[in-house]
């Protein structure tokens, strides 16, 4: 009963102050201080993000200290990852928690960076070996189209379609162009459809949690 | 108020109208006449099966902050795995939720309590399995992969906004041998997914999530306000380009 009373409140308050800041979004009245109370809500979402961080951070120690007490698989990165933890704080620390200070930057440039770029290495790889699986597991045609659209986009991207329409057509560099230029244009068409779906997509799910009909903050 | 906002808010009084209206006229059946998504079909069967096998189920919602424009799709994650720890709360092994935002982790910790306390399953919830797991995009993705490959991982379900470190989760379901269903609304990382997952969800088939899994009502009236939405924009753009065309514009 009282646990069902709160999720009552919990969810007055969501849709109230929803609606506060959808209406201040778009309503400008001045003197109404719809604009103010909705930037106050939003400084206080952002400073309740930050203390979630911390939260957070506290969840990521606790997962892997259990992984490291109960002796898990991979235990040893978790050690890796809490002593580095450490460290990072401590230096953070030490350097008055500025992100640009002399004591701090170094371990951003000279670890986190190098290790990201190694990744991104990796996923190249990745996702060469993603585009035959897929040719292999989903023999379909919008499966040919996607492989085929990525390599002319590549050879496109490289210049190279610009090059072989110079060494055909020498005396017609506006057929070129014209090509080019539809080729340039095809994915933009196709991203803006997408992205319009997603944007119809993302205001329904907005409005189910105005209406109250979906509750991320629990029920 | 300039005409932006005024077109902004009807479209919006528009989508909040048009899903109310669709709630009340398809509630006995709200997902007829809605397309076939044979990737929620396969879904359903994987969550069968893993509960059946005692295998364990993987929610991925990406890293995109609830104050950002993106949080949208982690809040379809939410749902999703509301729905997801509610049919899978007989098993003998409760979900793992990964996320690379410290909100999204609190979240995901207590929709997995609610999803377990609605299910009388309380003593099942454990909240280091609403994990956070890094904090920029690769360190979250490389983080999230041991769940997939070392928990008895046999399915997960990656819902949120993703970039191209996406495809490092579904290799290593792949290495698992395990299924996945994945959406991102990112562009790059919805053509990562498109070769690298078994049942990627392209564009708004996203959204749908909570709808093909009967989280609600609500859910499928939204797919259909979101069609009749779609129709009216491209009807406009046609019309605007005609116009323009024309001279008129």
């Amino acid at each position: 009963m009282k646990s069902s009373a709160l999720s009552i409140i919990l969810t007055v308050i969501a849709i109230a102050v929803g609606l506060v800041v959808l209406l201040g979004y778009f309503i400008s009245i001045p003197g109404l201080g719809l604009d103010a109370l909705r930037t106050t809500l939003l400084g206080w979402a952002i400073i309740l993000a930050a203390i979630a961080s911390w939260v957070g951070i506290g969840n990521l120690l606790t997962v892997h200290w259990n992984k490291i007490n109960n002796g898990q698989s991979g235990y040893g990165y978790s050690v890796v990852l809490i002593f580095f933890f450490l460290v990072t704080l401590v230096v953070g620390i030490l350097s008055y928690l500025s992100p640009e200070n002399n004591l701090l930057l170094p371990i951003v440039k000279a670890i986190q960076f190098p290790v990201e770029a190694s990744l991104m290495a990796i996923l190249t790889a990745v996702l060469a070996f993603a585009a035959i699986r897929l040719l292999r597991r989903r023999r379909t045609f919008f499966a040919i189209v996607f492989f085929v659209s990525a390599l002319v986009f590549l050879a496109l991207g490289s210049g190279l379609i610009s090059w072989i329409g110079g060494v055909l057509f020498p005396t017609n560099p506006d057929l070129t162009r014209v090509l080019v230029g539809v080729l340039d244009r095809m994915p933009m068409a196709g991203a803006r459809g997408i992205l319009l779906g997603v944007a119809l997509g993302s205001l329904a799910t907005g409005l189910r949690i105005l209406m109250g009909a979906d509750r991320p903050y629990g029920s | 108020m300039n005409w932006m906002s005024i077109t902004g808010l009807i479209i919006v009084i528009l989508c909040g109208g048009l899903m109310f209206v669709f709630m009340l006229l398809n509630r006995s059946r709200p997902l007829r006449g809605l397309r076939v998504i044979p990737a929620f079909s396969r879904l359903r069967r994987a969550m069968a099966l893993a509960v059946e096998d005692g295998s364990r189920l993987h929610v991925s919602l990406g890293s995109a902050s609830l104050l950002s424009s993106q949080s949208a799709s982690a809040l379809v994650g939410l749902s999703m795995l509301d729905r997801i720890a509610q049919l899978s709360s007989i098993s003998d092994r409760p979900p793992v939720v990964t996320s690379g935002d410290s909100v999204l982790a609190i979240l995901s910790q207590d929709t997995l309590r609610s999803s377990f306390q609605a299910a009388n399953a309380l003593d099942q919830y454990d909240p280091t399995r609403g994990r956070l797991t890094g904090f920029t995009p690769f360190s979250y993705a490389v983080g999230a992969t041991p769940a997939i490959l070392d928990e008895s991982v046999s399915a997960n379900v990656l819902v949120g906004h993703f970039g191209p470190e996406v495809a490092l989760l579904t290799d290593a379901a792949v290495e698992a041998n395990a299924f996945s269903l994945a959406a991102s609304d990112g562009l790059p990382g919805q053509a990562v997914l498109y070769s690298a997952a078994q049942e990627p969800l392209i564009g708004e088939e996203l959204f749908a999530g909570g709808a093909y899994l009967q989280a609600g009502p609500m859910h499928a009236a939204s797919l259909r306000a979101q069609d009749v939405l779609r129709w009216v924009l491209a009807a406009s753009m046609l019309v605007g380009a005609l116009l323009k065309l024309l001279g008129i514009l």
